[in-house]
């Protein structure tokens, strides 16, 4: 039924958008209006996946989560109170999803940082010898330079490795991170302290078995 | 510019959100600084996942998941989705386990130490008091007829 009525509003241009706010679609959707939830998904739908990126190299495991979140969101709307915007809410299932999920993956055993493809290896050796402004465009260029700063994440503890991205390419505040995790900031602190040092050291090795590969173990 | 302060910009050097005279401070400190030159080339693998863009799939699979977002295929899982609580109470399964424990112990503590049944038979049954010990005269209940215990006789 729900389908039929998401359907029922997708036209032929793409999705419907209007200018209401978050909240008059969630208020329309509560009273019966499920098609609404569509233009509210279609709106934070980008930033999600997006976000689920961060967390897993595989784009489609990125969207799947992504779209279980919207799930989980529809289901969990009557709960939802509006003093949070809408799209914190909403991120705070998906990092509870990704952050399921990556529990439940094996992390990768961290001899594989220095175990390299003939591109990988190249883009080793630039990492070991261009220059910095070099670096930066490179890296845009290459799949290879992503492929490997997975690897290192995957080396990570789920707990280090959900702060790092919240952190970093999230920047999202201690406070925000303990509430999305429902942790005290403390343990966001410690755990973020922990994860540099984990994926300095990792990276160190990597860039060692990058300029000496016989060193590679 | 110091080393923290350079440090503290290689994200935004990364993102190109420096502007071209902070940019070029930067990188004549990196070019001086061997310390923050090799932390520079340890941040950039792993930057590529934590400060670029995420990179783009397959067109034919962003197109499949255009097709059939937000439900799609997953729509039948919607009616069995349970209700998924924002900042699940973690405490709750951590007491759970430490309730569940406490219970075991204490079950097998009572298990261990519960009284055997031809004793609780005795005190449970009427003429226990009769059959007791006269623990008035000695508290330990030994034995004392003539036949155990005179070896002088």
């Amino acid at each position: 039924m729900v389908m039929l009525g998401l359907s029922a509003i997708r036209g032929k241009t793409g999705w419907r958008v209007t200018d209401k706010a978050d909240e008059d679609l969630i208020a329309e959707i509560l009273g019966g209006q499920t098609a609404s939830f569509t233009e509210l998904s279609a709106r934070h739908r980008t930033r999600i996946e997006r976000l689920c990126k961060r967390f897993f190299h595989d784009d489609e495991l990125a969207r799947d989560i992504t779209q279980e979140s919207f799930i989980r969101a529809f289901a969990a709307l009557p709960s939802y109170r509006a003093e949070m915007p809408f799209g914190g809410w909403l991120r705070t299932i998906v990092v509870n999803l990704c952050y399921d999920e990556l529990r439940r993956r094996k992390r990768r055993p961290e001899e594989l940082v220095a175990d390299f493809s003939a591109p990988e290896a190249q883009w080793m050796r630039l990492v070991n010898e261009a220059s910095p402004e070099d670096l930066v465009g490179e890296a845009e260029a290459r799949r290879e330079s992503h492929d490997l700063a997975h690897r290192l994440l995957d080396t990570l503890k789920p707990e280090d490795r959900m702060v790092m991205v919240m952190k970093e390419s999230e920047d999202m505040s201690v406070a925000d991170i303990a509430q999305a995790l429902g942790w005290s900031e403390a343990k966001v602190k410690i755990r973020a302290f922990r994860a540099r040092a984990a994926l300095r050291k990792s990276a160190e090795r990597m860039l060692t078995a990058g300029r000496d590969p016989a060193r590679r173990q | 510019m110091n080393c923290f302060d350079a440090r503290r910009e290689f994200a935004a050097l990364w993102r190109a959100a420096v502007s071209a005279e902070r940019k070029a401070e930067l990188l004549a400190h990196l070019g001086d600084c061997a310390k923050c030159d090799r932390a520079f080339r340890l941040f950039a693998l792993t930057a590529p996942a934590l400060h670029s863009e995420p990179k783009p799939g397959s067109p034919k699979a962003t197109a499949d998941a255009n097709s059939d977002f937000p439900f799609g295929t997953s729509a039948r899982r919607l009616a069995a989705a349970p209700v998924y609580f924002a900042a699940r109470p973690r405490w709750m399964a951590i007491a759970a386990a430490i309730a569940i424990f406490a219970l075991s112990s204490a079950a097998v503590g009572l298990a261990e130490y519960a009284p055997s049944p031809s004793i609780a038979d005795a005190i449970s049954s009427p003429d226990s008091a009769a059959s007791a010990p006269d623990t008035a005269q000695d508290p330990y209940g030994v034995d004392q007829s003539p036949e155990v215990g005179d070896f002088a006789s």
